[in-house]
């Protein structure tokens, strides 16, 4: 669906559209999930923050002015609520900080490792990224979109987009010699 | 090479290097695109590094998370609570916006009217702006005396919980009965249950529920599931 065709969804939910809601549920709810979850990490709460981002679309459909993509907007709603679903229940470990020790990686060139360890591998890399640094990661590389969305997305400056990212990539390179990210910024 | 132009050439590679990787994914505009090119087009360090990103974009497009495909109950749940959230009268909100769309009125009009109409149209705003404050405040005159309450008051509470790997249905069911609760959902595709136990007068207080519940081997997460809907949702305000 193109991002014109989804405004005139949003416009449709704006207007209290049951089915429109609905289509827009089916359209949205995979990618909610996977950024939900690849976010926070917290199988049990995905589902929950996934519906209170479906109800505060419905809520708050009206207000999107339609300067943003509706992805960006959708989104960005996804990336607030995870976070304060983060706040709400926080786990008795704290989340990994930035400075704690990394993982211990062993130094196998990515042609020994099979598919599964690697991404075994990327999941605990990404772990101990910042619930911040993730976002923009996945963001950009899994949902593929521009720095400036991105910048809408999590509600801040785009030069702060670019210096997270450039931050987790130090901090991943260090991480995962596997996928040939070492060595220096040059 | 003097140290203006090294230092000039060392900015124009971090700008590079910190691009990369929206490079990488597609995203950069025509000029950003082609400046990165043009760097690219000399320097090795940014060429390596590219390619990194994009190794490493490949394996984050891989890392697919098995979403499920959402389940009819929970679609029929959020629509329940749409229901809810419509059936709720709410106080007025979102006067930044017809504001903004007067505003942009009297800037259409001709010079002469606009005064006048800038006048009446703000004294119209100052006592929109009282209604909606009274409105506020007093959320209650907007019940009509047809009206059911719009919230029922609750003898239930819904708890979520998960239970640990090993547990066998033997002890699920013993805990549920410890607690006067049913499943009235799940187990979802992630092994979470939706409970219902009473709540008000005469039963255990959520609290000492939850207790019991973790105080179990037999379960890993438990948590109130919040009750209303709307409270929620508007919890969240202007998300532009």
């Amino acid at each position: 669906m193109s991002g014109d065709e989804e405004r005139v969804l949003l416009q449709r939910v704006a207007a209290k559209d049951r089915r429109a809601f609905e289509r827009l549920y089916h359209l949205y709810y995979r990618r909610l999930f996977g950024y939900v979850f690849k976010l926070t990490r917290r199988a049990e709460i995905v589902e929950e923050v996934v519906n209170d981002v479906m109800l505060a679309i419905w809520t708050g459909a009206g207000r999107f002015g339609g300067r943003s993509r509706p992805s960006t907007w959708i989104f960005g709603i996804a990336h607030h609520t995870a976070l304060k679903a983060l706040r709400r229940f926080p786990l008795a470990m704290a989340e990994p900080a930035e400075d704690e020790p990394d993982l211990v990686v062993e130094e196998q060139p990515e042609s020994l490792l099979n598919r599964r360890e690697l991404q075994d591998l990327l999941g605990r890399a990404m772990s101990q990224l910042s619930a911040e640094q993730r976002a923009v990661v996945e963001l950009t590389y899994f949902h593929e979109f521009s720095y400036q969305e991105i910048a809408e997305i999590l509600a801040c400056p785009e030069n702060t987009v670019k210096t997270r990212m450039f931050h987790a990539r130090r901090r991943l390179r260090d991480l995962l010699p596997q996928l040939g990210v070492s060595g220096s910024t040059g | 090479m003097n140290r203006h132009t090294h230092e000039s050439q060392k900015r124009s590679h971090l700008r590079a290097f910190e691009l990369l990787p929206w490079y990488a994914n597609g995203t950069l505009e025509a000029a950003e695109r082609r400046s990165v090119e043009e760097h690219l087009a000399e320097c090795d360090v940014c060429r390596e590094e590219l390619g990194r990103c994009q190794t490493f974009g490949a394996e984050v497009r891989r890392a697919e998370v098995a979403a499920p495909a959402p389940h009819p109950k929970q679609l029929e749940r959020l629509l329940e609570q749409v229901e809810e959230i419509e059936a709720t009268p709410r106080a007025v909100t979102g006067l930044a916006n017809p504001w903004r769309r007067l505003s942009a009125l009297v800037a259409v009009s001709p010079r002469g009217v606009r005064g006048l109409l800038a006048a009446q149209l703000a004294a119209l705003f100052v006592l929109a702006a009282v209604l909606a404050w009274q409105a506020r405040s007093t959320p209650a005159t907007f019940h009509t005396l047809s009206e059911a309450p719009a919230v029922a008051p609750a003898a239930t509470a819904q708890l979520r919980v998960v239970f640990t790997p090993q547990t066998r249905e033997e002890e699920m069911r013993k805990l549920l009965f410890e607690i006067r609760g049913h499943i009235v959902a799940g187990p979802s595709p992630l092994g979470v249950y939706t409970i219902e136990v009473a709540a008000g007068d005469g039963a255990d207080p959520v609290s000492v529920v939850l207790q019991h519940l973790r105080s179990s081997p037999a379960v890993s997460f438990a948590e109130p599931l919040r009750r209303s809907p709307s409270s929620a949702s508007r919890e969240l305000g202007d998300r532009r």
